[in-house]
């Protein structure tokens, strides 16, 4: 299959944008959305329901909006079962085991006993399958809140599981969520406007937030996009915060609290966009918020780049936010950017911002919340002196801390797996279910490292997984180290403890590592093949016959003589 | 909006709602088509309200058995 050339690229880009208004709507319209076919590539899903009511009437609306999230599914739809009795049937396969029961019929039922019994069912569907589950919540007040709060307690038991929040469709809905006519007629109770409602929720939310990468980065344009006027016409004092612009701000801010970077990416001049962060005290987003700031008069496509670079992301992870349609076309055509959103309305663009697939529903770590701070002392890093390695190491006083099979960080193992493109060896991309397996098992343990120097805590910054095979080998299964510990030179002593750790409690003498060549993962082929003692030029497994035992868990870090 | 009018949204509701390639140039009989099950019903009948704003009663929905009866259902809630 060839590479689509990239005026295709820009004219899906483009398409994607002319959606925008109907996908991202506060009420979209049944009539405008089931003509929409995507024109671009999507990710086919296999999603297995096990459920007690119809779906079919969400399911029938999800196309548009999975596809705005470059998906598509096809549904497994089981028979109607109040006993969920196929959660203890064989997986099928399927990426996506989905939840899906009316609790209303089980009204009668104490809410406690009811979440006892939902969670040995989906123990026994997790025990059949790696898949991520997705369970439905109960909407509504009084008993179904008191089952929620268990089932969040049963999401944070069971590994890869997610809940949805079905019950802020109803809150937003009110007495509208239901419409007691299509009972009798439809088997459901719920309204026409809440299946819609529910299926923008899925397709944007719920399922890519199981599925597809995570959004890491926002690139943010500033005149009509932050505001309502034009710095460099109006000045600093002239531009205008409008009540729809600081609640804009606000979700901006929201976001990076959750872990996704910020960037400014303005044709400005740098010192009247300084001045007016400076002056402009009312703005909820402050200079600081931005991880990156790319100002200046070139084409915006090379703002996104260099922002991203600054961030250490690809660009492929960031999503502009720009009123100005040309500019969204320009870097449409520049970068590959993984989403545009056009700004054209400050409401509007905060809604879309709360809907926009790959932003909301991951598990939060701890390491989200450290992102931001984190790259701003990478700057100061940056500027240590660098003559001396060890010198360098000890300036930073850079301390690593390894942890075996540390169940709490399941959310952190799977994240890295999955958003890690430079420094993973095998692009394996295990969920947390396997994680998880592999902490059960006795021949299979998971070394997480986390790093912390004097400028920041980056916490956990990498994951070796690996299980004792014949003849005393460690077969490492896993392996990727965040971007976040790149360019310290840190990560080789990383690594080597944690495989050295690794070999340790599986007894091992030897090890054997993964490869599978990826776009971008050449950090950790060049790492490989200095172990392998050769090139590492095609997918297969690398012995590594300089590694060697470690006993260490916490260690000041130094480079290795 | 005349009954022509109404006739040509309808059809071409069913159209969108029974995927069909293009709105049916006859009248549709719900028995006759077999897509059109008591699932896609309720789906007509949601895209129906949403196309003409209007709502129909629990009753209404039971008897609309082809867009005949639907067009009659929408040209009753509009006159009123």
């Amino acid at each position: 299959m060839s590479s689509p050339s990239p005026e295709s690229g820009v004219e899906e880009a483009l398409r994607r944008l002319e959606w925008q208004p109907v996908v991202l709507a506060d009420a979209p319209r049944r009539l405008d959305l089931l003509p929409l076919t995507p024109s671009w590539p999507t990710r086919q899903l296999r999603i297995r329901v096990h459920r007690n009511t119809p779906l079919e009437y969400v399911t029938s609306l999800l196309p548009p909006f999975l596809a705005y999230a470059g998906l598509s599914a096809t549904f497994d739809h089981g028979d109607y079962d109040d006993s969920l009795s196929s959660a203890g049937t064989p997986g099928t396969g399927a990426d996506v085991e989905l939840v899906w029961l009316d609790f209303d019929r089980y009204r009668s039922a104490d809410p406690l006993a009811l979440a006892d019994w939902l969670r040995e069912r989906l123990r026994s569907l997790r025990a059949q399958t790696l898949a991520p589950l997705l369970v439905a919540d109960w909407p509504g007040g009084g008993p179904a809140q008191e089952f929620n709060r268990e089932l969040e307690l049963i999401r944070e038991e069971l590994p890869d599981t997610a809940v949805t929040d079905l019950s802020a469709v109803a809150a937003r809905l009110g007495d509208a969520f239901l419409d007691p006519r299509t009972k009798d007629l439809g088997g459901t109770s719920m309204s026409a406007r809440a299946a819609v409602l529910t299926a923008q929720r899925m397709g944007l939310r719920w399922l890519p937030a199981l599925v597809a990468p995570r959004v890491k980065g926002l690139a943010v344009d500033l005149d009509n996009t932050l505001y309502d006027g034009v710095l460099g016409e109006d000045g600093p004092e002239g531009v205008v915060l409008t009540p729809g612009h600081e609640a804009l701000q606000r979700t901006l801010r929201g976001l990076r609290e959750d872990g996704v970077l910020l960037a400014l990416v303005s044709r400005n001049e740098p010192e009247d966009v300084d001045d007016l962060f400076a002056r402009r005290t009312d703005f909820p987003l402050r200079m600081e918020d931005f991880s990156a700031r790319a100002v200046g008069w070139g084409a915006k496509s090379d703002g996104v780049a260099a922002a991203a670079e600054t961030m250490r992301i690809s660009t492929d992870a960031v999503v502009l936010v720009d009123d100005n349609a040309g500019e969204l076309a320009e870097v449409a055509a520049g970068v590959g950017v993984c989403g545009l959103l056009h700004a054209a309305d400050p409401a509007a663009t905060a809604r879309a911002l709360d809907l926009f697939p790959g932003l909301h529903g991951h598990a939060r770590t701890e390491e989200d919340s450290l992102r931001a701070a984190d790259l701003a002392a990478s700057a100061h890093r940056a500027a240590a002196p660098t003559g001396d390695p060890d010198a360098y190491l000890a300036s930073l006083q850079v301390h690593l801390r390894l942890a075996l099979d540390a169940r709490d960080q399941l959310p952190r193992m799977a994240a890295l797996a999955a958003k890690t493109n430079q420094f993973n060896t095998a692009l394996r991309r295990t969920g947390q279910a396997e994680f998880a397996g592999w902490l059960d098992a006795d021949d299979a343990h998971v070394v997480t490292a986390a790093l912390a120097d004097r400028l920041s805590d980056s916490g956990v910054v990498a994951v070796v997984a690996g299980r004792r095979g014949p003849e005393e080998r460690l077969v490492v299964e896993e392996l990727c180290v965040s971007c976040r510990a790149l360019g310290r030179g840190v990560e080789d002593v990383l690594l080597s403890a944690a495989v050295g750790r690794l070999m340790e409690v599986t007894e091992a003498g030897t090890v054997s590592v993964p490869y599978t060549p990826g776009p971008r993962n050449e950090p950790a082929r060049a790492w490989l093949a200095t172990h392998a003692r050769g090139p590492c030029l095609t997918a297969g497994r690398y012995c590594c016959p300089g590694m060697r035992r470690h006993a260490a868990r916490s260690s000041p870090m130094h480079r290795s003589p | 909006m005349t009954r022509e009018e109404v006739q040509a949204r309808v059809d071409e509701v069913l159209a969108l709602v029974l995927k069909l390639p293009a709105p049916p140039q006859q009248p549709l009989v719900r028995a006759d088509v077999d897509d059109w099950d008591s699932l896609s019903h309720v789906e007509i009948i949601y895209a129906v309200e949403e196309s003409f704003g209007v709502a129909f009663t629990e009753e209404e929905m039971a008897s609309l058995d082809g867009s005949a009866t639907i067009v009659d259902a929408v040209e009753r809630h509009c006159a009123a």
